[in-house]
């Protein structure tokens, strides 16, 4: 058995063709121009196969030799009963069936994570940190808001008193750690909405005390908010969205900017689907909070019934469950 | 004759790629999977199996390059930095200025760092069976490349970058050897770097302009037709166009012109390098490859790394005025991968493109 190679002495930077000769057993023969030279197996060190780039035999006295016919290289290691080292991993790698089903794990395990493992971190982690740190976030949020989409409140000082009455009621029996504060603003662009900050400010828009039809219906948006502070979501939010980036830079494991961009849009997919689930949770709140005060949850999907159907609302509801979805969460229970 | 004979050992001897996208899509997934497995163990052999992978397929004059780092020293100084960056966390959650200090020292840390990375990378690396090497002596010139240069960046309000990038392409050329042969860079001026720095300034503002003033137009024109008025202005998109246009197009522009600039001063004895990238064709690569990445769930990351390994390599030729069989081995020494693991960690990427 013989093939060709392309050697080099490891001093000068000169290139040789010569013949590998395996005919005699347990021993390498380089075969120059000039003449023969014997290696033992033992002391010859072959490099893993990889792809189909050139083996490397390195042999005892600095010499290597490139060999492009790595099933030349193989055989003949193996009925010397010498290991080549990187079969297990080169295996995996050259046949078709493995290479799919380590696809398939890996999309499973990475799914997996995204939809169940982060979320749970992230739901551990919020809940060590202390309210007072968890609300400083929140910082000059309201400031900002008030800049760029906030106008200020045209209400009366009547159906504000009447707001104020009922968060009480809703943030009554709550830890008084949670500072909850309940604010007005004008929606303008966003219509009837409410908003949670970290910080415990809970804004509600004048289009939104316009359309409340019944006491309860504000009440049930009002204890949806409150859900969301006690749940931490914002916080959450952050701890997710960053760990998501871990995940998507270890995977793709480039950092360049044109990456750092395109991982962008999975994270703001997965930021929608964390979203709802945090939509669900409030919904849970709320619905809690009805029930064992004796109101019926049908005020909660009547107000967001009215809500969905004006016709401003789409940015709450993009990241919110349907109307229909939540309708049939409440009617269920 | 004679004509002929010098004729045939002056040749124009281009860079080759010879890796496949999907080859390598095989090697990618096995690495990711492993790692996944082992908790990211096993992304030490995960490198190396990359970079093998890469520098085999980069070959010139019929022989590819070799990597030589053994995955244990990789482990050794991924873990090593990983538990210095636990320490540091924990550190700086009960003694905040503890952990400032640290932050700091590691900042100053960083000329030297690099250094080692050079180091490493350098004596792992080889052609035709003889090492590349990078000089251990380079600290002073790391210091005021990778720490005083850039602490000047804000107070020259960013007219220092082209002088950076020029100092960053000579510190990591004529520090390094092949065999006992050094690498040199002569004949290139701040002045290349300065003229593709402004270049891309005013690329970037006449493009941010023009937008703008399409944005601003549309305003009015859905203004004057009373159309949603509340509905918000192009023009509040002004900042994100902005940073679209300077990742997208002047950061990889600045880096392509900078890099033909660097290589083509750059000289390995008698030899000289010709580096021939087109700019718009390696945005267009980028933005591409960005598109694909994230259509494909990830999945197209190996063939986008493989597409601009070949586009790098196919337009990089070398010049020779000899033939490539007269370098000569230096005595060989070894090093860490701390240094390489830490700039690795910290994303450090200096002259890279």
């Amino acid at each position: 058995m013989e093939c060709v190679a392309d050697c080099y002495d490891g001093r000068k930077s000169e290139k040789q063709r010569v013949r590998l000769n395996f005919s005699q057993r347990d021993v390498v023969t380089v075969v120059t121009d000039h003449g023969e030279r014997n290696y033992s197996i033992q002391e010859v060190v072959v490099s893993p196969r990889l792809g189909g780039t050139a083996r490397r035999l390195e042999m005892p006295d600095g010499m290597v030799c490139e060999v492009s016919d790595n099933d030349a290289v193989d055989k003949f290691f193996t009925l010397s009963d010498t290991e080549v080292p990187g079969r297990l991993i080169d295996k995996l790698e050259s046949k078709l069936r493995y290479v799919m089903i380590a696809v398939g794990v890996t999309s499973l395990i990475v799914w997996g994570t995204i939809s169940y493992g982060i979320p749970v971190l992230a739901k551990h982690v919020a809940f060590m940190i202390p309210v007072t740190a968890s609300s400083a976030l929140g910082g000059d949020a309201l400031a900002v808001l008030d800049q760029v989409i906030f106008s200020e409140t045209e209400l009366g000082d009547t159906e504000k008193e009447e707001a104020k009455v009922l968060f009480l009621q809703v943030t009554g029996t709550t830890d008084p750690e949670y500072r909850f504060r309940l604010e007005f603003r004008q929606g303008t662009n966003i219509g009837p909405n409410a908003f949670a900050l970290p910080t415990g400010t809970i804004i509600v828009t004048d289009e939104l005390i316009k359309l409340i039809g019944d006491a309860h219906e504000l009440e049930s948006i009002l204890a949806h908010e409150v859900g969301h502070v006690i749940y931490r979501h914002s916080l959450r939010r952050i701890i997710q969205a960053s760990t998501i980036s871990l995940v998507i830079m270890a995977v793709t494991g480039d950092m360049s900017a044109v990456s750092v961009l395109a991982g962008s849009l999975p994270t703001l997919l997965t930021e929608t689907y964390y979203s709802r689930e945090f939509e669900r949770e409030a919904d849970e709140y709320a619905y809690e909070y009805l029930t064992n005060n004796g109101i019926s949850p049908v005020h909660f999907t009547n107000i967001l019934d009215r809500m969905s159907n004006s016709e401003k609302v789409v940015g709450f509801l993009s990241t919110h469950p349907t109307a229909k979805e939540r309708l049939e969460m409440f009617s269920r229970k | 004759m004679v004509d002929q004979l010098v004729n045939s050992r002056k040749q124009e001897l281009p860079f080759v790629f010879t890796g496949s996208g999907f080859e390598y899509f095989r090697i990618w997934i096995v690495n990711v999977l492993l790692t996944i497995i082992t908790l990211g163990i096993y992304s030490a052999w995960a490198k190396v199996r990359t970079k093998r992978y890469f520098y085999r397929n980069t070959k010139v004059d019929g022989s590819p390059f070799e990597y030589h780092a053994r995955p244990i020293q990789i482990l050794k100084g991924r873990l090593l930095i990983f538990a210095g960056y636990v320490a540091f966390i924990v550190v700086n959650q009960f003694q905040p200025v503890i952990g400032g200090i640290i932050a700091i020292i590691f900042v100053l840390a960083m000329p030297w760092l690099i250094v080692r990375s050079r180091v490493f990378t350098a004596r792992n690396s080889s052609w035709r069976n003889i090492r590349f090497d990078f000089n251990e002596h380079s600290l002073k010139d790391a210091v005021k490349t990778f720490l005083i240069v850039p602490i000047l960046i804000p107070f020259t309000l960013g007219i220092i970058i082209p002088y950076l990038s020029y100092r960053g392409w000579k510190f990591s050329i004529t520090n390094s050897r092949f065999g006992r042969q050094p690498f040199s860079f002569q004949s290139v001026r701040v002045g290349a770097y300065y003229r593709a720095f402004f270049a891309m300034v005013f690329l970037l503002v006449v493009i941010v302009l023009g937008i703008t003033g399409l944005m601003a137009g549309s305003d009015l024109l859905f203004r004057a037709q009373d159309l949603d008025p509340r509905g918000g202005s192009f023009l509040s998109l002004f900042p994100l166009v902005l940073i679209l246009f300077f990742y997208l197009i002047a950061v990889p522009g600045y880096r392509v012109m900078t890099r033909n600039i660097s290589l083509n001063g750059t000289t390995l004895g008698d030899h000289t390098f010709e580096s021939t990238l087109k700019m718009w064709t390696v945005i267009w690569i980028y933005i591409s490859n960005g598109v694909a990445i994230v259509f494909s769930i990830g999945l197209l990351t190996p063939w986008a790394r493989v597409r601009v390994s070949r586009y790098l390599a196919n337009h990089l030729v070398l010049n020779t005025a000899d033939d490539l069989e007269s370098f000569v081995q230096a005595e060989q020494r070894k090093t860490s991968a701390f240094g390489e693991e830490a700039t690795d960690f910290m994303d450090v990427d200096i002259g890279g493109i």
